[in-house]
């Protein structure tokens, strides 16, 4: 039996648009070029009429050869262009904008991939949006200090529920679009599972800030939710089987940081127009507090320290923006 | 009788009374207006110190001109300030002019309540005016002694003379309620008489320095309030099981008031207690300062469990700072914030915070709001809040103690 060679034409992505099969004897001479009269013939105006051929040498080895044409021909991601190269340790070359690659019979082929059964992801997506109402209703249900409406608890949970949603939709999309396949359960499980997660750290903040007596956690806190989306964005993407993992990964840890950086200077320039609110922040039942009380002492000593912070920020002029903060010699 | 009487006052008043505008050096137009009179033949004239107070503290923008009755005008110049009675002294340039007297029964309080007053100026610019009222006394608890004048007093008179039928002075135009008919305050001739001495003898202020005087004035000012808030003592007050501090001074105003009559029936109860001295320095348009507000509020849950309640006391006890007006003439507002106790068994744990923010033009002078809720029972509490404006801040310290280990339990 002879020697079987491959010649595939490549797509946009790297997928495989064509095959072409090659037995030993035919290999002596594959021509690739645009004219019908080629063994392999390629639409793509960049491409020479008989643009390369591919041939067997007097040793035996595969090998391509630039037929003279004006554009010429690359070795996988080469700047310039080969006349006559072997194709043994190149397989991918580019003509015109048309990526191909050759493949032989003696490659070896990656093992087969034992199939796993497939993860219930619309149970647990279920399971999921169940712990996510319960959560919303005992907190909606917490925070009802007058008459019991059905505003109060209906709003807020249409608004999660679209938004969860809407957003495990946007995400089916891109993958069906990009990936071939919606996979939409699975989107929806993380989206679940971020609600879920931020849910859970927004309660644990306000109990927080409450234990310790540290009301500027909760107002000043922006980057908890936005990392959360940031890792939610993350599992999306690996649902998607991205293949560049680590471009998705610094897109998204970009956009993150970009979010929480235009935060901290929306918050900063709040805090000088209005300066740190007096108000006992978002109290709890007393049992829930953690930091053991301070003495009266210490509290007026704290008090009392503050005169000379103050009295250094009079000195500085008055300013709205966090911009000006950032003349030192003023 | 009475029109014939008040055509003889205006008659003598005429030559001697005067519109004091406060002109945008820029533009040469009128920014402010107010009135005057004169009180000596060499032009001395008095009027408040808020009719001058943007030429006061800010002599490069605007400058003061006056126009009298009979059509002339003319510069003047400003010689003392007194910011806590509103009242300031000018000069006019020029000699031998008729003046006003002080009337002596006034200047001794010996004023009859019901008598007679004549208050003149020009209110909103529309004219001389003379407004016939009455002398109520001085007004009742209230810590700045201001004459109660029944009658019409209007923007633009500020400043203006009140004589007796007399033509003697027996205090100067200084506001108005706006939530009343006809109740207007002067403030007593007396302490127009006391700074006319002052600019005789001392020396002039000096215009590019009149913010220091300001800030000095205020510091003196707010000293002898809160020596005068501790000489009048303090006593106890019950808000259910807890106990609070109130004030003894008679000018401490408080006011008390409940939802327990609110339909639909609230989930909780609160009984709120709102004491406040009453008292406002105008330093500039956009700052007025000087006031001690103490306010307490007894919560108590009839329908609401621990987490609600708690909830509720969060949303309610959100009240933050009423300086609002000061903006950015104070430094940002900083807080901290604790749990505290005073360990003797005899005061509940505290959720605690003190805010304070610092006067950017007046040094040393503070606006500090200190705020403490009980936290020993889960369906019951008390808040209190505390806020000083235009404070000195050992002051405050030494209140705000007073104040947080007063809340503690009443048996």
């Amino acid at each position: 039996m002879g020697k079987v060679t491959w010649i595939e034409v490549l797509g946009r992505h790297g997928e495989v648009d064509a095959r072409y099969r090659f037995d030993s004897d035919a290999t002596a001479d594959i021509r690739i070029g645009r004219s019908p009269d080629n063994e392999v013939m390629i639409d793509d105006p960049f491409v020479a009429a008989h643009h390369v051929h591919i041939a067997v040498d007097e040793n035996g080895a595969l090998f391509a050869e630039d037929l003279g044409s004006v554009n010429g021909t690359y070795l996988e991601h080469a700047e310039h262009g080969a006349k006559r190269f072997e194709i043994g340790g190149h397989r991918e070359f580019r003509i015109g904008r048309t990526h191909l690659r050759v493949r032989d019979a003696s490659e070896a082929v990656a093992p087969e991939r034992v199939m796993a059964p497939p993860e219930p992801h619309g149970k647990w997506a279920l399971l999921l949006a169940l712990a996510v109402l319960a959560i919303l209703l005992i907190d909606l249900w917490l925070d009802l200090t007058g008459e019991a409406t059905a505003t109060h608890f209906v709003v807020p949970l249409m608004g999660i529920g679209m938004l969860v949603l809407i957003w495990a939709s946007a995400w089916a999309l891109i993958s069906r679009i990009f990936a071939g396949q919606a996979h939409y359960e699975q989107h929806l499980r993380i989206a679940l599972t971020a609600a879920l997660v931020g849910l859970v750290y927004t309660q644990l903040k306000e109990y927080v800030a409450y234990g310790f007596a540290l009301p500027q956690i909760q107002q000043q806190d922006v980057a908890g939710l936005w990392l959360i989306l940031g890792c939610a964005c993350y599992f999306h993407f690996s649902a998607m089987r991205v293949r560049n993992m680590k471009l998705a990964m610094g897109l998204i840890g970009g956009a993150v940081a970009a979010i929480i950086a235009l935060q901290l200077v929306t918050l900063s320039e709040t805090k000088r127009l209005w300066g740190q609110q007096a108000s006992l922040g978002g109290l709890k039942p007393p049992g829930f507090r953690i930091a053991s009380p301070a003495s009266d002492a210490d509290f007026f000593a704290k008090a009392d320290a503050m005169k000379d912070k103050l009295d250094q920020a009079r000195k500085k002029p008055a300013s709205g923006s966090a911009f000006s903060a950032l003349d030192i010699d003023d | 009788m009475i029109s014939s009487t008040a055509e003889a006052v205006y008659a003598r008043a005429k030559p001697r009374i005067l519109q004091i505008r406060t002109l945008l050096e820029a533009a040469g137009r009128q920014s402010t207006i107010g009135s005057g009179f004169v009180v000596s033949d060499d032009g001395l004239a008095v009027t408040n110190y808020h009719v001058v107070s943007q030429y006061a503290l800010e002599p490069k923008t605007y400058r003061l001109e006056f126009a009298a009755p009979d059509g002339s005008k003319g510069s003047m110049k400003l010689l003392a300030i007194d910011v806590v009675n509103d009242l300031a002294v000018v000069k006019v340039e020029a000699v031998g002019l008729p003046y006003f007297e002080f009337d002596q029964r006034a200047l001794k309080d010996q004023l009859p309540k019901g008598e007679r007053i004549y208050a003149m100026g020009n209110p909103l610019d529309l004219g001389f005016t003379i407004v016939e009222g009455t002398y109520n006394g001085l007004v009742d608890k209230s810590y700045d002694e201001r004459i109660h004048f029944s009658g019409a007093i209007n923007p633009g008179m500020s400043g203006g003379p009140v004589t007796g039928a007399d033509g003697r002075i027996v205090g100067v135009n200084v506001a108005k309620r706006l939530d009343g008919e006809q109740v207007g305050f002067l403030v007593p001739a007396k302490f127009a008489a006391t700074l006319l001495e002052r600019a005789r003898k001392g020396p002039p202020l000096d215009v590019a320095k009149a913010r220091e005087e300001v800030g000095r004035q205020l510091n003196t000012w707010q000293a002898a309030f809160y020596q005068q808030l501790a000489d009048q003592g303090f006593r106890d007050a019950n808000y259910g099981p807890y106990r609070g501090l109130e004030s003894a001074a008679r000018w401490v105003n408080c006011w008390a008031g409940t939802n327990a009559n609110a339909v639909p029936k609230p989930r909780y109860v609160v009984n709120n207690t709102n004491c406040d001295s009453q008292t406002g320095l105008f330093i500039s348009n956009s700052l007025y300062t000087g006031r001690v507000q103490l306010v307490y509020s007894y919560y108590q849950s009839t329908d609401l469990n621990a987490f609600q309640f708690a909830r509720q006391i969060s949303t309610s006890g959100r009240m933050g700072n009423f300086n609002f007006r000061g903006g950015k003439r104070l430094t940002e507002q900083d807080c901290h914030d604790d749990f505290v106790e005073v360990k003797d068994g005899k005061h509940p744990i505290l959720r605690a915070t003190w805010c304070a923010r610092a006067y950017r033009e007046f040094e040393g002078i503070y606006d500090v709001t200190i705020m403490a809720v009980t936290q020993d029972r889960d369906l019951e509490a008390l808040t209190a809040q505390l806020s000083m404006q235009g404070v000195a801040y050992s002051n405050a310290v030494t209140l705000g103690k007073r104040f947080l280990e007063a809340i503690r339990w009443a048996k």
